[in-house]
């Protein structure tokens, strides 16, 4: 769940990257948040996990008032919120299994709980056989997936992919996005960030449409047209 | 904290220390020598302080009276020495007692004291004990000052030479430990610093996922205190076979000065140590985390 009310991002060196921002997300929907190259989404994004702090505005993330956050709560906001990095932000030397693991064990799950959840998840992402490679050894697709599997596992209420498809082919990238929707039907809002047009069009979605720093679109089942970029 | 995380935490400290091993090796030695600085100077204060204790016991001033005045004028000053209140005890000896034991102190060699008794060259004397040796000087001034002591003899140019080595020692140990404990700490604080460099995706992937600053800490707190702990034990070793080796082969040699046993001192070196490393591993890996975990 996400509301974000007139939310402006100046970031500290000047550079205006959100005005006025209006979101309104509601529990179990699936988003996709488009727009060209420096609009704002990432900002958008760092700003729901309270990564940055917006410099005027209000915002409720799954309940956590992002105005009034104290410091020692924002790892509870943020296991609510499981991320999808661009650059996946896997560590290179530990194994797919460890990867997804080590999510878990920064929370604090028991390992009997663990042993149990990381296949499962990989699974779910259908990389049951490659538990034991390390991320190197993997295709750009596949390691897109344990960056899935890895904001997948410990259950949160809402996944962000930020540009999870950016460094893929276009029917890998349908895969990830058929990946998502699949979570999104277990009952996880999903918000996915992303430029490409014909990956958009290819689902019948919400779209919300940013550009310099303001939502200029915000349809259902609508398309990601050329022409509001 | 439960089970399972003490042995991640653990498992992950472990594997940084190796990760980089130079730099660990260096913050342990810093910490090593600066531990043995401290445990040599203390063992250097505990024998000094056993050997003025001992001088303390032994701690006599002789005070020796008139040729001319009779024995009972003699026995007569007691009451004038006892006047002086920084003295513990006073007992009175006559010539022929103090020649006596003169002789016995001699033992076999005895012989050259022959012939004496006729014509004994001692006094008669007061020995005086003191409550502190600090007082030698002050006791010997105001002994001298009784009527009818012709000369007094006292130790406390000695005394005063040890105390004064000790105070030049401590003040010296003291600077050179608190400048180790420092670099101790900055070198610690260095290795934990490069630890957390190494990983810093990891530890912003960590804060990413919502892992709590404690749990993102604690490894590398550990890392601390793992130096620290071991610098601690490389010191304990080194320590006790250095000393032993002093003293087996120097100053037992010297047998009138006692010695210390490392034994008797070990609960007080381990403390120190354990205690000193601990804290300076702690603090050197504080003092680097926080401008990680602003993520
Ligand atoms: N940490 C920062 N400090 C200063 N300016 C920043 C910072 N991060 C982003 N910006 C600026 O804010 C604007 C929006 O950036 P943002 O990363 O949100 O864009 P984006 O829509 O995600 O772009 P892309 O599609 O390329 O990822 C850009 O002009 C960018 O240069
Ligand atoms: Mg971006």
């Amino acid at each position: 769940m996400v509301r974000l009310l007139d939310v402006c991002k100046v970031y500290e060196n000047g550079t205006p990257a959100l005005s006025g921002i209006n979101l309104k997300i509601d529990d179990g929907e699936f988003v996709f948040l488009v727009g060209s190259s420096a609009s704002g989404k990432s900002t958008i994004v760092k700003i729901l996990t309270s990564e940055v702090k917006m410099t005027s505005g209000r915002g409720i993330v799954n309940g956590f008032n992002l105005n009034r956050i104290k410091p020692s709560k924002v790892p509870e906001l943020r296991r609510t919120v499981g991320v999808v990095f661009q650059d996946f932000r896997l560590i290179d030397k530990k194994t797919v299994y460890e990867n997804v693991a080590f999510a878990m064990r920064a929370v604090g799950a028991p390992p009997r709980i663990i042993k149990k959840r990381v296949p499962y998840v990989l699974q779910l992402v259908g990389l049951e056989r490659k538990m034991k490679s390390y991320p190197n050894e993997l295709s750009g697709g596949e390691r897109q997936r344990v960056a899935v599997a890895r904001a997948l596992v410990n259950n949160p209420s809402m996944i962000i992919a930020d540009e999870p498809t950016g460094n893929l082919d276009p029917k890998m990238s349908i895969e990830i996005m058929s990946l998502l929707e699949k979570i999104n039907e277990l009952g996880t809002t999903v918000l996915v960030v992303t430029h490409e047009r014909e990956l958009v069009n290819e689902f019948s979605k919400r779209v919300i449409a940013i550009d310099s720093g303001r939502i200029i679109s915000d349809r259902t089942g609508g398309y990601y047209q050329n022409e509001t970029l | 904290m439960k089970l399972y995380n003490i042995t991640y935490f653990l498992r992950e400290g472990i594997q940084s220390i190796f990760s980089h091993r130079l730099m660990s090796i260096a913050a342990t030695s810093v910490i090593c020598a600066c531990l043995l600085l401290m445990g040599s100077f203390s063992l250097v204060a505990m024998n000094i302080d056993k050997l003025l204790e001992d001088i303390e016991n032994k701690n006599e001033i002789v005070a020796y009276v008139e040729e001319t005045f009779t024995e009972e004028a003699a026995r007569a000053i007691e009451s004038d020495i006892l006047e002086i209140t920084e003295i513990d005890s006073v007992e009175y000896m006559t010539k022929e007692k103090a020649l006596e034991n003169f002789k016995k102190e001699f033992g076999d060699e005895s012989g050259i004291l022959d012939g004496l008794d006729e014509r004994n060259p001692l006094r008669d004397r007061y020995t005086v004990t003191l409550r502190n040796i600090h007082d030698t000087q002050k006791v010997a001034d105001a002994l001298s000052e009784v009527d009818g002591i012709a000369k007094v003899s006292a130790r406390s140019d000695i005394t005063d030479k040890i105390i004064q080595v000790r105070d030049v020692t401590t003040a010296i140990c003291t600077v050179l430990i608190l400048i180790l404990v420092l670099v101790s700490v900055f070198i610690i604080s260095n290795t934990v610093n490069l630890t957390m460099f190494n990983r810093r995706e990891e530890i912003a992937i960590m804060k990413m996922i919502g892992a709590t600053n404690g749990f993102v800490r604690i490894p590398f707190v550990i890392e601390g205190l793992l130096i620290g702990i071991a610098g601690a034990s490389v010191a304990l070793l080194l320590q006790w076979g250095v000393y032993e080796y002093i003293v087996a082969s120097t100053l037992s040699a010297i047998s009138f000065i006692p010695t210390v046993s490392f034994g008797s001192a070990i609960w007080y070196i381990l403390i120190m140590f354990y205690g000193v490393g601990i804290l300076v591993g702690g603090a050197g890996s504080a003092l680097t985390l926080r401008k990680f975990l602003k993520v």
